[in-house]
């Protein structure tokens, strides 16, 4: 009776089946069914894993040196997602490591079709194309790079200066017309290698050189002591009247018409003293805007030199003037310009000191052959009882003119 | 549909791709053999690249984390490899670097290592500055200089090679090297430096390197001495090095098969063997031992399981065999 019960309570098979599992069993199926359709519209084929793990997985192959696994990963990825040119730049990757540069190659060039304006996908390629040695593509591929994200320059840079040749072919055809990119290149290539001189040349020869480079350059060429021709850049590209300088004044920014530029070069060098005060000053000159003014604090018998220039002379007879005004500059010792030329040519003008308006002072000296040399602004320390001088004094309008 | 838009060249470039099997290998070339027609594609990429002229790329560097190559940061970001040229600098920084050589040797550079990456001919050399590298040789030799020390995996190894200060006040290097697959030809039996031309104009022939053992340069120097610093070269299979080194064990514990022959022969001939065993072991390369590297002394390691022994113009066992002015590294 009891066995009849429980053999009541219980369902057969088929009751399970039509019954309350029924339906249980059909959401299995349809769940099992949609995850399928969205695997198959999603999915890479390989391992059944999202493009992206896929490529991971790839990239593991790729890393442990088993080269072709990554290319028949990386076919797989690209083929399940062949609108995604990461893919295709990956497989160029993997290809190119195995040596199947054909191939690599068109897979680089396809993701290239496939968003001509990717810097990433740009730059893989002129990876592979320095790779292999096709460096006008390389270096065409960089140049679009360098223009769409500037952020990338000194990748790019590196890149050039590495694999790009000469710099003539790297400012032709990786550069091109920028001077600022230009520029930034000369000063990247000067950073590792200031020897390097044809990168200045290539950027002289096509007129792109700018101030900056120019001034890094001429401090270069001091450096070797190679005065001359850092004078000569000096007067093309940095000189305030690049016309009359080394012409008509031998003196740059005569009249202190701009500030000086800190740096070794042919402007005006100014070092700070404790007893004096050293200013460019606006509302008193004797011609254009500005001068140079002096001020000594009367505290010590100052041996000044602390304003001084660089200066290239060639062979001849030179005269030396410059306006001065003083305002109750003390002691016997006033202020002079002196020069020093080669070949021991010097000239110093008469000191100056009391109270004057501008006035012209002057001396000569003659040069025999062509050297740098140095003009200074200079007060030689007094041998009087009184000796500290105090004042003021201002200088304009220096002059080194040959005599003609 | 939108991703069929470009199917044409699509097609195009996977037809190539599947259309173009594996590059196919010479039938009976041997790996590292210097035959010419073992060129692998790669090679012939680098030949064809000389030819017009152009620089060599002497392997490819990638990592997830920013590298230094010649001292400007690389964003692996921007590209997953970057081209190496002869003489660059790489350095890696937080996370590990992959170089894949020129002749297809994998190195991974550890974190905040720092090697001058150089080709030898149809291999490479790395100088390493700083740090340590894993590094999984295919078909040619790696050239390796640690510390002044020049340590050469034959082809088919696999292990790595570290550099660290030792705690001592005299800021010796310790290079701890070991092979887990294949052994080393050369383990420090030579000096080199950042160019590689050291131990490549020397032709005295090796100098004293090896483990030696000790903070005091423990090197055997004297020819025909079978000491080395505070250790003895023991018998057949061991060589002892200083007290700091771990030669003996290391020899028993990973020596291949001829490591034992090597030592027992270097001893029998009466030269100084001053050597870890077999690959594993720590060589102390301290300025003395510089100094007696330079010297004339003449010890032979006992690492490289024996490859030293072989003097076939042939190699050995498939190797290219020792170093030698009839068999120099191809610079």
């Amino acid at each position: 009776m009891a066995e009849g019960a429980v053999a009541a309570s219980m369902p057969d098979s088929s009751s399970i089946i039509a019954g309350r599992w029924l339906p249980l069993a059909m959401s299995v199926l349809l769940a099992m069914l949609t995850f399928r359709s969205l695997l198959l519209e999603n999915v890479s084929g390989e391992l059944g894993l999202p493009p992206q793990r896929a490529a991971n997985l790839a990239y593991r192959s790729l890393w442990r040196g088993d080269t072709d696994g990554a290319i028949r990963r990386f076919q797989s990825v690209a083929a399940d997602d062949p609108a995604f040119p990461y893919r295709w730049s990956d497989l160029g990757s993997a290809l190119a490591d195995a040596g199947r540069n054909a191939e690599a190659q068109a897979a680089f060039e396809h993701a290239l079709e496939l968003t001509p304006a990717s810097p990433q996908i740009a730059l893989r390629a002129a990876n592979f194309y320095f790779r292999t040695g096709q460096t006008p593509r390389a270096l065409q591929l960089c140049r679009a790079v360098l223009r769409r994200l500037p952020l990338y320059q000194d990748m790019v840079f590196s890149l050039f200066y590495r694999f790009g040749g000469s710099s003539a072919r790297v400012l032709e055809q990786g550069i091109g017309s920028d001077a600022e990119l230009a520029n930034n290149y000369f000063r990247f290539v000067h950073a590792r290698d200031p020897r390097n001189e044809s990168i200045w040349l290539s950027l002289d020869a096509n007129s792109l050189a700018n101030s900056t480079s120019a001034r890094v350059r001429v401090q270069w060429l001091l450096r070797q002591s190679r005065q001359r021709e850092a004078a000569l850049v000096w007067k093309k590209y940095l000189a305030l009247h690049k016309d009359d300088w080394l012409r008509k004044n031998f003196v740059d920014n005569a009249g202190f018409e701009v500030a000086p530029v800190p740096g070794e070069g042919y402007d005006w060098v100014v070092e700070a003293s404790p007893v004096t005060r050293i200013t460019r000053v606006g509302d008193v000159h004797s011609e254009g805007s500005h001068s140079l003014r002096i001020d000594f604090d009367g505290s010590q018998n100052v041996d000044f030199r602390n304003v001084s220039q660089s200066l290239w002379l060639e062979p001849g007879q030179y005269r030396l003037r410059a306006s001065v005004r003083t305002e109750a500059l003390t002691t016997d010792e006033g202020i002079r310009l002196q020069v020093s030329g080669p070949g021991n040519s010097s000239a110093v003008t008469e000191s100056v000191t009391g109270t004057s308006d501008w006035h012209r002072v002057s001396a000569s000296f003659t040069v025999v052959a062509a050297g740098p040399g140095q003009i200074l602004l200079i007060r030689r320390p007094s041998t009087r009882f009184e000796n500290r001088p105090r004042g003021s004094v201002w200088l304009d309008d220096i002059e080194i003119s040959p005599v003609r | 549909m939108r991703r069929l838009a470009k199917l044409p060249l699509f097609a195009t470039a996977l037809a190539a791709l599947v259309l173009n099997g594996a590059p196919q290998q010479r039938p009976g070339s041997r790996p590292g053999g210097n035959d010419p027609a073992d060129a692998t594609p790669a090679a012939a990429a680098e030949a064809a690249v000389a030819a017009a002229g152009e620089v060599l790329v002497v392997g490819t560097i990638s990592s997830t984390a920013p590298l230094l190559i010649d001292g400007v940061s690389m964003d692996g970001r921007a590209a997953s490899s970057w081209p190496l040229a002869g003489q660059d600098q790489v350095a890696s920084t937080t996370d590990a670097a992959l170089l894949v050589t020129h002749d297809q040797n994998l190195v991974i550079l550890d974190p905040f290592t720092e090697v001058r990456v150089s080709a030898a001919g149809r291999e490479t050399y790395l100088y390493l500055r700083k740090g340590g590298l894993n590094f999984e040789t295919r078909q040619t030799r790696l050239f390796i200089c640690a510390a002044g020390y020049l340590f050469v995996p034959e082809p088919l190894s696999t292990g790595y090679v570290r550099m660290a200060k030792s705690q001592a006040a005299d800021a010796t290097f310790l290079v701890d090297h070991q092979v887990t697959a294949g052994a080393f030809i050369e383990v420090g039996d030579r000096g080199c430096d950042e160019q590689g031309l050291a131990w490549l104009l020397s032709s005295a022939g090796p100098g004293v390197a090896g483990a030696v053992g000790g903070a005091a340069g423990a090197v055997g120097a004297a020819a025909g001495s079978a000491a080395a610093g505070a250790g003895a070269a023991a018998g057949a299979g061991a060589a002892a090095a200083g007290a700091g080194a771990t030669a003996a064990g290391a020899a028993a514990a990973a020596g291949t098969a001829v490591a034992g022959t090597a030592a027992g022969a270097a001893a029998a001939a009466g030269t100084a063997v001053a050597a870890a065993g077999a690959g594993i072991g720590t060589a102390a390369v301290t300025a003395g031992a510089v100094a007696a590297a330079a010297g004339s002394a003449v010890a032979v390691s006992a690492a490289g399981s024996g490859n030293n022994t072989c003097t076939s113009p042939d190699g050995c066992n498939g190797n290219p065999g020792p170093l030698s002015p009839a068999n120099p590294p191809l610079l």
